[in-house]
């Protein structure tokens, strides 16, 4: 996998109190601008109820390249649904994959921030470059290998500085965690080719859906 | 040939098992998630090995008391305990305690590493077994009813559609894995053949999706949606006893984590 979901029982209970205030204060900046904001179309929630579940379903392949890896495909959500719609449609698959035992509860707060990082920056990126090179497959795969890579980087930091419960000394933790981020960084560039074949695809057969990456639900 | 995962839980099999009721189902679905509450917070403050496989304990004997598969749970806690594995087996070389077992010049595992590692997995696990039982017996409706209560707009409402097209989206995929695999998918070899193939299977299925998300919108805009989706499914309350156990285990957890050193 491209990053890990932290199972409950990781992180000491400062920090999860801690990740979950964060997260409910970024999500609450993305329910206000839904209040406050005329252009959110019943077809937008629509879409983002169907990519939401899609991205959970498609979670549950295993795609048999290096003995088998699963995608999150959170950055093609923030390159599809913009970051708005794409922050509510991170919690919901955080949501229903601490349901079934994919990623804990009390670490829903990290590890909707780390997803939020993905689909921020992929979604930024996307929009920045894809109007200049107009290649779908490379530009969504650096966005994409670009969004991983920081949330991976992301995810070192927080767990470096929160510390892993009952571990007792601190050098090792980002010794092993660095070895962790390698093994992801290598799962992110098959991600990323996943995710530039796939909205290579899209602009050949659905072009609205990513074109100019304005965000199709936002 | 490729399928969805064995070892991930799938959402027919969740549905199959609310729907077909059992004894937990009879419990309100608070009083169900103010015990995911509780195991959650228990399992993050308890740091005794004893308390923790006993919290494992209990809520492996909820799921089986419930009639739900416990074979099922056992292959749906691979990756969960992956999850964990990959986070702290690293540790088990590293942490104090007497020395297990010695490999000179290579390394030494500790007794205090391998309760270290399997404390971390009976943590994680005990939440996955209680969440499993928790959707496994409360049915759809009051799943619906509990997002709807909870959640605020228009969380709720994306969460209530995601809900919906998880079902259909579930059949699709599995029908084109089938599809692309029964036309000599199995046959290609290397990464940008196999990723192309993946790719285009889950394009098809955003295309798919998005396209029942738009004929459903439309639906929902000339049905005269207003911004708030209804679930009118019902929810028991908790009942007095349920109350009093939950608020009894809450407190019990608070002497445990806090005031008593059990190892």
């Amino acid at each position: 996998m491209a990053h890990i979901h932290l199972p409950d029982g990781v992180l000491p209970i400062e920090w999860v109190a801690a990740y979950w205030a964060i997260s409910a204060a970024l999500l609450g900046i993305v329910l206000l601008y839904f209040r406050r904001s005329s252009s959110v179309q019943v077809g937008s929630l629509a879409l983002a109820g169907a990519a939401t579940a899609l991205a959970f379903v498609l979670f549950q392949i295993e795609v048999p390249v290096l003995g088998g890896i699963h995608l999150n495909l959170t950055p093609f959500l923030g390159i599809v649904l913009g970051p708005a719609m794409g922050a509510i449609s991170a919690i919901i698959v955080n949501i229903l994959g601490a349901a079934v035992g994919h990623g804990g509860w009390g670490p829903i707060g990290l590890n909707f921030i780390i997803n939020l990082i993905e689909i921020v920056a992929a979604f930024a990126v996307f929009r920045l470059v894809y109007r200049r090179w107009g290649n779908p497959f490379a530009v969504a795969f650096m966005a994409t290998l670009i969004a991983l890579s920081l949330s991976n980087a992301f995810m070192v930091g927080s767990l470096t500085a929160s510390g892993i419960q009952g571990v007792e000394e601190d050098g090792l933790e980002v010794t092993g965690l660095s070895l962790i981020a390698i093994v992801n960084e290598a799962a992110a560039v098959i991600e990323s080719i996943v995710t530039g074949f796939l909205v290579a695809f899209l602009a050949k057969v659905k072009p609205g859906l990513i074109g100019g990456s304005g965000g199709a639900a936002s | 040939m490729p399928h969805l995962e064995s070892h991930i839980p799938d959402m027919p099999t969740i549905f199959y098992f609310s729907e077909r009721g059992g004894r937990l189902s009879r419990i309100s679905p608070w009083s169900k998630l103010l015990l995911l509450l509780f195991f959650v917070v228990s399992v993050t403050v308890i740091q005794s090995l004893v308390i923790v496989l006993l919290l494992y304990a209990l809520t492996l004997s909820l799921y089986a008391a419930g009639g739900l598969p416990l074979r099922r749970l056992f292959g749906w806690s691979i990756l969960p305990a992956v999850f964990v594995l990959t986070i702290s087996i690293l540790f088990i070389f590293s942490q104090g305690g007497t020395p297990v077992l010695v490999v000179p010049g290579l390394f030494t595992i500790t007794d205090g590493g391998i309760f270290l590692v399997i404390k971390l997995l009976l943590k994680g696990l005990t939440v996955v077994n209680f969440s499993l039982a928790f959707i496994m017996s409360t049915k759809y409706a009051e799943i619906s009813a509990l997002a709807d209560k909870v959640l605020p707009r228009p969380l709720d409402v994306v969460f209530l559609l995601t809900f919906r097209f998880v079902f259909i989206t579930f059949e699709v995929i599995n029908d084109l894995l089938t599809a692309a695999w029964a036309r000599g998918g199995s046959l290609l070899k290397g990464v940008p053949k196999m990723a192309s193939l993946y790719a285009k299977v889950f394009g098809i299925g955003v295309i798919y999706s998005f396209d029942k998300a738009e004929r459903v919108g439309k639906a929902m805009e000339a049905r005269g949606f207003s911004g708030e989706l209804r679930s009118y499914g019902s929810l028991r309350p908790p009942s007095l006893l349920e109350l009093a156990a939950i608020a009894t285990a809450f407190c019990a957890v608070i002497v445990l984590a806090y005031l008593v050193v059990i190892p």
